[in-house]
């Protein structure tokens, strides 16, 4: 099965999908190098891609579109409304200093060396309370997460909640994936690799991840992220990508 | 959502625009480009998810996938690897194979061919214009598909709806694996030569 004859046979079963998997690495390999094979199967998929114009025609219920436009929405604009609802609370906060020295110290000049003062007390105060504050209150821990040598620019952060039971996953950078796979986040414990998840990113390489999983998300040493088949595996398939240390 | 009634911007007429523009449109988050791309392939997608997985609340989850998949990866898309409707189709067969790998479908549930799945079933939300304008083409590659010899026919359908590969066809059919290679090829090449014509496979 090594001549091009032989190979170029596999051409209308390779755009099925139904070669095995010895055979579809063999034709992908001498695919990447034939240009008349590449211009043959694109014409066996849109042939394939016609097949489906055969059965017989149903409409989905009216409601689904609806459905399907209103989960659109928010999966690429919360991040970016986000952002921008944050940047929209501070700005009036530092209009309102800025406003108060340019009218009220002019008009006062006598007494601002005391206002002044009595501002850095309260300066201070106020430090001093947020730091107490700070340090009552638990916080949320983060974890960087580092891109292998096969997807070195990846990069990405595990945020655990403050009783750390729970989290989320924040990726960028990823490496494309093809249709038919995803990414699955994996934890890991005492050598042994439990699911947190499948994700992919969106077009840009960006992802989001709610982590699921029975044991508190903290009493796992370590997390890593392989791209797997739709739906995902049992068990990692696919090499790390993407991994940290949690502390 | 869709058009928004506070604008002054007149509403785009979506129905001019190519397959490939609404990709483009969608890739930058335009959500009445995806409207328009559902309206034009939804009855494609619900129907070939339904006649895979026999199973309306699937096919609907399929449908559901298919098009956020659409939404987040409208950028992925390369026109000079195929027909926008060969990529949809695509993405719909990979999201119903999964189903069959996760074991969600019911194998018993589906006629695993091209024809009517229950005959005589009133057909819920069916659109009778959408009928009788995809029925000549439909015609034209059923009748095609029905030029196979049967044994063809049956191994092209394992690889098509469930996603098989020659040897889960050859074990599901209990046949020698080189006998479905040779099917399968045939069956391809056959209908790729009937079908195939000087505008490409458009058979409209």
């Amino acid at each position: 099965m090594d001549t091009h004859e032989s190979i170029h046979e596999l051409i209308p079963a390779f755009a099925l999908g139904a070669l095995d998997p010895q055979e579809a690495e063999l034709f992908t390999s001498h695919l990447a190098q034939c240009e008349s094979c590449r211009e043959e199967i694109a014409s066996y998929q849109d042939l394939v891609g016609v097949l489906a114009l055969a059965v017989p025609v149903r409409s989905a219920p009216p409601e689904l579109k609806n459905r399907i436009l209103s989960a659109a929405h928010p999966a690429q604009k919360s991040v970016h409304e986000t952002h921008l609802q944050s940047q929209e609370k501070s700005e009036p906060a530092r209009r309102s200093w800025t406003g108060f020295f340019q009218t009220v110290m002019p008009a006062w000049s006598v007494l601002s060396l005391l206002l002044i003062g009595m501002l850095a007390i309260s300066n201070l105060r106020l430090t001093q309370r947020i730091e107490s504050l700070e340090q009552s209150q638990p916080e949320f821990q983060t974890v960087n997460l580092r891109g292998t040598s096969s997807a070195a620019q990846a990069v990405g952060m595990l945020v655990i909640s403050p009783d750390g039971q729970s989290g989320s996953l924040v990726v960028d950078r990823m490496p494309a994936l093809a249709d038919n796979q995803d990414y699955q986040l994996w934890l890991i414990k005492d050598g042994e690799r439990t699911s947190g998840g499948v994700f992919h990113s969106y077009s840009n390489g960006y992802g989001v991840l709610w982590i699921h999983t029975d044991d508190p998300l903290i009493s796992y040493t370590e997390v890593g992220i392989t791209v797997e088949p739709s739906g995902g595996s049992p068990a990692p398939t696919g090499d790390k990508i993407i991994g940290g240390l949690i502390q | 959502m869709m058009a928004n009634p506070a604008s002054s911007q007149p509403a785009i007429d979506y129905s001019v625009h190519s397959d490939t523009d609404l990709l483009l449109k969608i890739d930058q988050a335009d959500e009445s480009a995806l409207g328009a791309l559902y309206d034009r392939y939804q009855r494609l997608v619900y129907s070939l998810a339904y006649q895979s997985t026999g199973e309306p609340g699937l096919a609907e989850e399929i449908t559901q996938d298919v098009f956020l998949r659409v939404w987040e990866k409208a950028g992925s898309y390369r026109a000079d690897q195929g027909k926008v409707l060969t990529w949809i189709v695509s993405i719909t067969r990979n999201r119903t194979i999964d189903m069959y790998r996760r074991q969600r479908v019911r194998p018993e549930n589906n006629s695993l061919d091209w024809e009517e799945l229950h005959p005589g079933e009133q057909r819920d939300g069916i659109n009778i214009e959408a009928e009788v304008e995809n029925s000549l083409q439909r015609q034209r590659i059923q009748a095609a598909l029905a030029t196979l010899p049967s044994e063809q026919r049956v191994a092209l359908s394992l690889a098509f709806f469930r996603g098989y590969t020659h040897s889960e066809i050859a074990a599901s059919l209990q046949e020698p694996l080189g006998t479905i290679k040779t099917r399968i090829r045939a069956a391809m090449q056959k209908l790729h030569q009937q079908l195939l014509n000087e505008d490409g496979f458009n058979v409209e």
